[in-house]
């Protein structure tokens, strides 16, 4: 992680100077080209983070699709910025507020990798890692019991692992577990890690997937809606459809 | 050998990367930074890509490499020079020593 | 040191000198000139940060943006063009 600092470093100070000449720029071209750069840079530094799945949309939608779009949008607008009359007051107070309010929240947030932070320790976080616990050791202890995750719901805390589920049991099955990049030592430790998703998040995520997909769909059919509506071509001074040709 | 081989490779795609960048914004006009951008940045972009393809360890990121020099070594001199044409289409004469211009 | 470091702050500078001729560049055609060679570096900088601590999944997103910084700079470069030659 050492050698990745200097690195996250000069990235950050990047992206800061780009938001700012992107907000100061007057020509929208030159505002649309820096948002650009900025979504590049952002998903760099998203995969320095490790967020791989956050870096791909960003480059997909930040850098490629918002551009394009942002380049019709300037097409229908126009390119240059209307002078502004300074500061608007009401707005400024409001973005300071919620700026306040936001770093004000980030004083309660666990601290990185804390094992007491409130994921590890309610209840629903509790059952998924005794159900994951259960997969790293799948031979450690027998239980026969496989129904046992719904009887004894809070019960599985404490000992999560005396009640792990028993790995055969058809219905712990999650989808998405092919791409598992088990570290061969750890696996020679823990046993196999078989058909399972060895991270947590990514276990929740798969267990959801349904309704995760379900609604992402409704999302993007709807925004692809909105679009069409929006960006449909209904300005025909003729002149300018000749000058397209 | 072939440990040598990112030692040599890798800073020195580096240092002409820098290079291209120094020269991107000193030289005096459009068309004079076409050229650190076209052909400075193609061979940085080589050189680092094939500077790294020592340290790959798995096939599936050899290939994955092999794509991207071979799609960067097509793009960038191609948009380099839709660049120059749209600008050149546009009217932008070069920048010369005597105010007069002739292309 | 490892090489690979070395490479990506030569390279990262490059970047944020590039960015200042985004930043100042007089015309249109600079700025173009300038994101499309952006893009180019940070595509090299994701292949190099992928090596840096043997992440697997970076080039992926190298290859993505290779190809989404050639559609993107193309698709600015016909809007310009549109724009004007229409005026």
């Amino acid at each position: 992680m050492d050698s990745v600092f200097p690195v996250d470093l000069l990235l950050l100070a990047l992206v800061v100077v780009i938001g700012v000449a992107t907000i100061r720029a007057r020509d929208l071209l030159a505002s649309t080209l820096l948002l650009g750069v900025y979504s590049l840079l952002m998903a760099l530094v998203w995969t320095n983070m490790f967020a791989m799945d956050v870096a791909f949309t960003e480059a997909a939608v930040g850098a490629g699709i918002s551009t394009v779009l942002l380049l019709g949008t300037l097409i229908v607008v126009g390119r240059e910025e209307r002078p502004s009359r300074g500061p608007h007051g009401a707005a400024l107070l409001v973005t300071i507020l919620t700026g306040a309010a936001l770093l004000y929240g980030t004083t309660d947030m666990p601290a990185f990798g804390d094992p007491n932070a409130p994921v590890h320790t309610d209840a629903v976080g509790r059952k998924y890692i005794a159900q994951e616990v259960g997969k790293v050791h799948p031979v450690a202890h027998h239980h026969d019991d496989t129904h046992h995750d719904e009887a004894h719901h809070d019960g599985a805390d404490h000992s999560a692992d005396d009640h792990e589920p028993d790995t055969s049991a058809p219905a712990e099955h999650h989808g998405g577990s092919s791409e598992i990049h088990g570290d061969p030592a750890q696996d020679a430790h823990h046993g196999d890690y078989g058909t399972h998703v060895p991270n947590l998040v990514t276990a929740v995520l798969a267990a959801y997937r349904g309704y995760d997909t379900m609604f992402e769909t409704a999302v993007i059919f709807t925004a692809g809606v909105c679009l069409i509506v929006l960006l449909r071509d209904r300005r025909s001074p003729p002149k300018e459809t000749e000058a397209a040709a | 050998m072939i440990d040598t081989i990112p030692w040599i490779l890798l800073p020195l795609g580096g240092f002409i990367a820098l290079t291209a960048a120094i020269g991107v914004l000193r030289f005096p006009d459009f068309y004079s930074r076409l050229h650190p951008a076209g052909t400075g940045d193609t061979l940085a972009q080589l050189l680092v890509l094939l500077g790294l393809l020592p340290l790959v360890t798995a096939w599936e990121d050899g290939a994955k490499l092999v794509m991207v020099t071979v799609l960067l070594f097509v793009t960038t001199p191609t948009a380099t020079h839709a660049i120059s044409q749209a600008a050149h289409l546009e009217g932008l004469r070069p920048w010369t020593r005597k105010e007069e211009s002739d292309g | 040191m490892n090489p690979v470091l070395i490479a990506s702050v030569l390279v990262l500078i490059g970047l944020a000198l590039v960015l200042i001729r985004t930043l100042r560049g007089p015309g249109v055609f600079d700025r173009i000139l300038g994101v499309n060679m952006i893009g180019t570096k940070a595509v090299i900088l994701l292949c190099l940060l992928g090596f840096l601590e043997d992440r697997g999944g970076f080039l992926d997103i190298a290859l993505l943006y290779a190809l989404i910084n050639f559609v993107g700079t193309i698709a600015i470069l016909k809007f310009v063009e549109f724009r004007r030659l229409g005026a």
